[in-house]
């Protein structure tokens, strides 16, 4: 492909998908479609950091908490925090605060209890497709 | 019609986005363009030494000064160079890699430092493929890399927003490069990574080969490649003779790091080695 077709397709496919986004529900996609908007958005608009809103609850009323992930994937919250993190600066927010995104994490979990249970059985290296014969 | 590219060696693996494979691709893709094709060094270029560090490298990623003397002042990038037992040389990254960022920012030509001070000095040195091991977040080290470079192998994986990463690098980075170049920099390939054996519809995995397969063709090696006609064929007949898609999941291409090696040392029997020779005859042939 030459540049001018690969912008052309950049753009055919940016279009695409904030169309067909909406349809879908399930974990991967959700991510993909909020990362999505902050990418078109930080370039149409440009951001007002005085709408910047700050954390939605503050340290004081977050609660710690051990959880007990296995070592591999521990090391993933760090680069979800900074995917967030960089999606909150993107849209003009950079006042970015960890534990927003841990208070996400686990109401997008509480959401989706079928997908845990999938990732569940795939780390014991079982089919994680059994979850669809769940009646 | 074909661009012409500038075929200098140099190839960079990249995406803005943390967890991705770039390392592991980058390392492995030395790898084997050191065993099939010619002397290759990988250079990493990531603030996180994670690439240097899965290749037992981390004494080097600790210790000062070298690095900030290649780039600014006299001392030549050979002095960095580690000679490993797998054939390809490694230059490490570098606790100092931030301070070295933002000293770039206040250079003049701020996007030619690294392919001045490391990589055509490497190239003169008698190395024919430079591999660059990028970081996930932009900066001024990360433009250097990827104009550097010209040559780009993007890596994304199932779920996680990678296509948005994926779209937000080339915009941002990429194509401002291409067009720069009028064409003669370019996308070598985008690779999916850690694929499950599942390509059930709806899943992620599913939904990012049917993404690549449509939108991005052209760029895909031909290990990635699902036709629509062999789509209707798995979900009416089962997979059959059609070969799972590459790059997959294996435990071996995360334990070889363990022991500080590429792949194919660690067990040569892993079934996605053939996906980095893949990989290494587009470098080859194209970079
Ligand atoms: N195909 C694969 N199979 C199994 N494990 C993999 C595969 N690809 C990558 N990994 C593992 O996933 C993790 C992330 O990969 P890697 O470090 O190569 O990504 P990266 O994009 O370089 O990440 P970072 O942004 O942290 O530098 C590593 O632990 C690596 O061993
Ligand atoms: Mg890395």
């Amino acid at each position: 492909m030459d540049s001018s077709n690969l912008r052309n397709q950049l753009d055919q496919v940016k279009e695409g998908a904030s169309e067909q986004d909406e349809a879908d529900e399930d974990l991967g996609n959700e991510t993909e479609t909020t990362t999505d908007e902050s990418a078109t958005d930080s370039k149409t608009e440009t951001a007002d950091p005085s709408e910047t809103t700050g954390p939605a609850f503050a340290a004081q009323t977050s609660k710690k908490l051990s959880i007990y992930p296995n070592e591999e994937t521990a090391r993933l919250i760090k680069v979800l925090c900074n995917s967030v993190e960089n999606n909150l600066i993107a849209l003009g927010h950079d006042d970015f605060e960890v534990r927003e995104a841990h208070d996400a994490m686990v109401r997008f979990a509480h959401e989706h209890p079928q997908k845990v249970t999938e990732l569940v059985l795939e780390a014991r290296d079982l089919d994680p497709d059994a979850v669809d014969d769940l009646p | 019609m074909e661009p012409q590219t500038s075929q200098n060696g140099v190839v960079a693996v990249c995406i803005l986005k943390g967890g991705m494979g770039k390392s592991t691709i980058a390392i492995n893709l030395a790898h084997r363009l050191q065993k099939n094709h010619g002397k290759t060094v990988y250079v990493d270029v990531d603030k996180n030494g994670h690439g240097t560090e899965f290749l037992g490298f981390g004494e080097a990623y600790n210790k000062n000064g070298q690095l900030e003397n290649v780039i600014f002042r006299d001392t030549h990038p050979s002095e960095l160079l580690i000679e490993t037992e797998w054939g390809f040389s490694v230059v490490p990254s570098s606790t100092e890699m931030s301070t070295i960022n933002d000293r770039m920012k206040n250079q003049m030509n701020a996007d030619v430092i690294l392919k001045n001070e490391i990589v055509d000095p490497l190239r003169g040195e008698g190395y024919e493929y430079v591999v660059l091991d990028t970081p996930g977040d932009p900066s001024k080290v990360a433009d250097n890399a990827l104009v550097a470079a010209q040559s780009f192998i993007v890596p994304v994986i199932p779920g996680q927003g990678s296509i948005s990463g994926l779209e937000r690098i080339m915009e941002s980075q990429l194509l401002p490069i291409i067009e720069a170049t009028d064409g003669a920099a370019d996308i070598l390939a985008i690779t999916p990574n850690m694929l499950s054996e599942s390509i059930r519809p709806r899943k992620p995995d599913r939904r990012l080969l049917e993404d690549l397969n449509e939108n991005w063709v052209d760029y895909l090696p031909q290990y990635a490649r699902i036709t629509d006609e062999q789509w209707e064929q798995i979900d009416d007949q089962g997979r059959g003779d059609i070969p799972l898609p590459g790059i997959r999941e294996r435990d071996a291409l995360s334990d070889s790091f363990t022991e500080n090696k590429p792949v194919a040392e660690y067990d040569s029997s892993c079934d996605q080695i053939k996906h980095f020779d893949t990989l290494a005859g587009i470098v080859a042939e194209r970079a």
